[in-house]
């Protein structure tokens, strides 16, 4: 796919996050869990970014992985754009499930709420293997960064199933429930608009390295 | 570009630019065709075309920086080419790090040996792992005139003595080509001359390749000198061959008879073999050094004490015992990690096993298991300081309980605390970096300690559904920490 094809990608996403921006503010109930605050509209983006921002560490493993099995550099690069974007992704969701429960829980943190907890421990998981990839570009560090992040994988699993038996969920299911009455194309479009964001945003990432990479390469035979 | 070392299939591919007469010629050992490397924009070797024939011994000298250890490294395989390609006579395409622990034997700079262990438990560790017979080990030490001092700790050798013993720990396979970096640096006079003699021993019944600053020694051991400047062969010239300083029959060296491989349905006791060798060797060395569980003690001593004086109102709260005893288990591991892997890089003696082409999955299984008995012990020593401190007893009656709790805790910490250990070592930043890559991957081990020690204590029993996280957690970790083990030794 060339890079006008990409950038178009970005900007049908960004039209898809306003249309459902518009949808929420003038179609959708306010009301969540028998409360009605506007603040419950940042749902939409909330679940969104949070889908997303995981079903990208996926990919990021996928990534790794096929970077050990191949050793092109433009795996190991794919599957730190998809972390770091990801990351991104995560720190909105704390940042959005945090800003909501100052409103409706009337705080800003829960230790008792099986999702937080989940969510930070995968940010730190996540933050350390940036802080490593990112001290120096060289094929070790690359290794040992994809190691790193296949192992994270089959923690994260772990740590979900962990946190549950921890404690009793709190956060309630996101959908399905009759106490939320969703918006379905505003939540539609939010999901789709993400989910194109998204790409854009790791090829965007891809690419500047990629590119640093042959400069550098250039400059080496120079 | 790859990283990997490209090791193609024999027979040799001839090198580019230079005929390869086959008529007459000795079988080649070692070819380099077209082999360049940089490091970065450095270019440290240019376009080398190299044709090492079997039982040869060659001397590289030349100036600091003239490119001699990158060519050992690209001949040994732990420098990669940035283009071109490396052929070693005997290796078969795909075999990798196995086959060339097979033909080869490299003398680095460092011993790549454990200074805790004698001359003669270094020698053994390596013939175990090699699946060597032990009877292997007497005869090098004797060819390196080293049996008197076999039964004394490495580190009280002198560094002749350590050279020697470094050069025994490559005979003991036979291996068709010898590579030795620079063996007669910092040796006084007369290391020299004996170190000098035992290479003399070795000629014509293995190829060797020794890099050197002194060219007298090198016309006078060696067939033939090349000189290296500035990354490139400036001069190659055979040395004159010295009245009756015939060498061996040739052909002797070109099939040498190195100990044969351990045929393919040994692997997996090959592979337990390996794992308990490292695991004896690192309670070994713990049982004379006691270094790595001496400093996760006295770290716990010292918490249990703080934490005891912190938390006295609240000391019999089930939940505030457990959490302070996984504070004492969590620091205790982050220490004592670090230390046990430190054992292993120091004097690059885990670099010197993997070179063996043992399955690095097995050398890092038996050193999880033996970090993981030392943390082990630290952890039930924990619970008596915590019971002593906070004085509560209920946790000793628990100990039935607590012994397997601690166990699969011990070995899902030590199995990823291995991996973030040699991660974190090698990054710019240091063991500083542990904390952060370790913590957040245990977060299950922590949670199912610090929950099942109150339920532990209530009811005499352990909860099954932590008990089933940490089982998920080890087994899942131990396969998968072990699998990638082997892509974190680049670099």
């Amino acid at each position: 796919m060339n890079w006008i094809a990409w950038r178009s990608l970005g900007a049908a996403g960004l039209l898809a996050l306003l249309a459902s921006t518009f949808f929420m503010t003038t179609a959708a109930s306010r009301t969540f869990y028998g409360i009605d605050h506007p603040v419950n509209l940042i749902f939409y983006y909330h679940v969104a970014v949070a889908w997303v921002g995981f079903a990208g560490l996926l990919l990021a493993a996928l990534a790794s992985g096929a970077y050990l099995v191949t050793r092109a550099p433009g795996y190991s690069w794919l599957a730190e754009a998809c972390i770091a974007v990801s990351f991104a992704f995560i720190t909105l969701t704390l940042a959005t499930g945090s800003v909501w429960a100052r409103f409706i829980w009337n705080s800003w943190w829960e230790w008792s709420d099986l999702r937080l907890v989940t969510a930070l421990v995968v940010w730190f998981i996540y933050a350390a293997y940036l802080v490593f990839r990112h001290q120096a570009q060289d094929g070790a560090v690359h290794a040992k960064a994809a190691v790193f992040s296949l192992v994270a994988f089959v923690s994260v699993p772990i740590t979900v199933a962990s946190t549950r038996l921890w404690q009793s969920p709190f956060h309630g299911t996101s959908l399905g429930t009759d106490s939320v009455d969703i918006h379905g194309l505003a939540f539609a479009l939010s999901l789709i608009g993400t989910g194109l964001v998204y790409p854009y945003l790791v090829a965007t990432r891809w690419r500047t390295h990629r590119l640093a990479d042959e400069l550098e390469a250039i400059e080496a035979q120079a | 570009m790859s990283l990997r070392p490209v090791w193609s299939a024999a027979p040799a591919i001839p090198p580019a630019g230079r005929p390869v007469e086959d008529v007459g010629m000795p079988p080649a050992a070692i070819t380099l065709g077209a082999v360049a490397k940089r490091y970065g924009r450095h270019l440290a070797l240019e376009r080398v075309d190299l044709r090492i024939d079997a039982g040869t011994t060659v001397a590289l000298t030349g100036a600091n920086g003239a490119g001699k250890s990158t060519l050992l490294g690209l001949i040994s395989g732990t420098v990669s080419p940035s283009s071109g390609r490396v052929t070693l006579a005997g290796a078969r395409a795909g075999d990798g790090s196995r086959a060339r622990g097979r033909i080869l034997g490299v003398l680095h700079h460092r011993t790549m040996l454990y200074d805790r262990l004698t001359g003669s438990e270094n020698l053994r560790l390596h013939a175990t792992v090699r699946g060597l017979p032990l009877g292997r080990v007497d005869a090098v030490l004797a060819q390196v005139d080293l049996r008197d001092a076999a039964h004394r700790p490495v580190a009280t050798y002198s560094h002749g003595m350590r050279k020697r013993l470094s050069l025994a720990r490559l005979l003991l396979h036979e291996p068709a080509v010898l590579l030795l970096d620079e063996p007669f640096a910092g040796l006084d006079a007369a290391s020299q001359e004996r170190l000098a003699q035992i290479v003399e021993g070795l000629r014509g019944r293995h190829t060797i390749v020794f890099s050197t600053h002194d060219l007298p020694r090198a016309a006078a051991l060696a067939d033939r000198v090349l000189t290296l400047a500035a990354g490139r062969i400036a001069d190659d010239r055979p040395t004159e061959v010295q009245p009756g300083s015939e060498r061996p029959a040739v052909e002797a060296a070109a099939h040498p008879a190195p100990f044969a491989p351990a045929p393919r349905g040994a692997a997996v006791t090959g592979f337990a073999r390996t794992v308990a060798a490292l695991l004896t060797k690192d309670l070994r060395i713990e049982s004379r050094a006691r270094s790595v569980s001496t400093a996760m003690l006295m770290l716990a001593g010292l918490l249990a004490v703080v934490l005891g004086m912190a938390f006295e109102p609240l000391a019999n709260d089930p939940a505030v015992l457990s959490g302070a005893l996984w504070v004492l288990i969590t620091f205790a591991a982050l220490h004592g990690l670090a230390r046990s892997f430190d054992a292993e890089f120091h004097d690059d003696a885990l670099r010197g096993l993997l070179l063996t082409g043992a399955d690095p999955a097995a050398i890092y299984l038996g050193k999880v298991l033996g970090t993981a008995t030392f943390l082990f012990g630290v952890a039930l020593a924990s619970v008596g300081l915590i019971s002593l401190f906070f004085g509560a007893p209920a946790l000793l009656g628990a100990l039935p309980g607590l012994l397997l709790l601690i166990a699969l805790a011990a070995l899902g910490l030590t199995a990823v605390g291995g991996l973030t250990t040699v991660m974190a070592r090698h990054s710019g930043l240091g063991e500083t970096l542990l904390p952060l890559l370790l913590l957040p991957l245990v977060v299950p081990v922590l949670l199912a300690g610090v929950a099942s020690v109150p339920v532990l204590l209530e009811t005499g029993r352990l909860d099954p559904g932590w008990l089933r996280v940490l089982l998920a957690y080890d087994v899942g970790m131990l396969v998968a920490t072990t699998a990638f083990f082997e892509h974190l030794l680049e670099g």
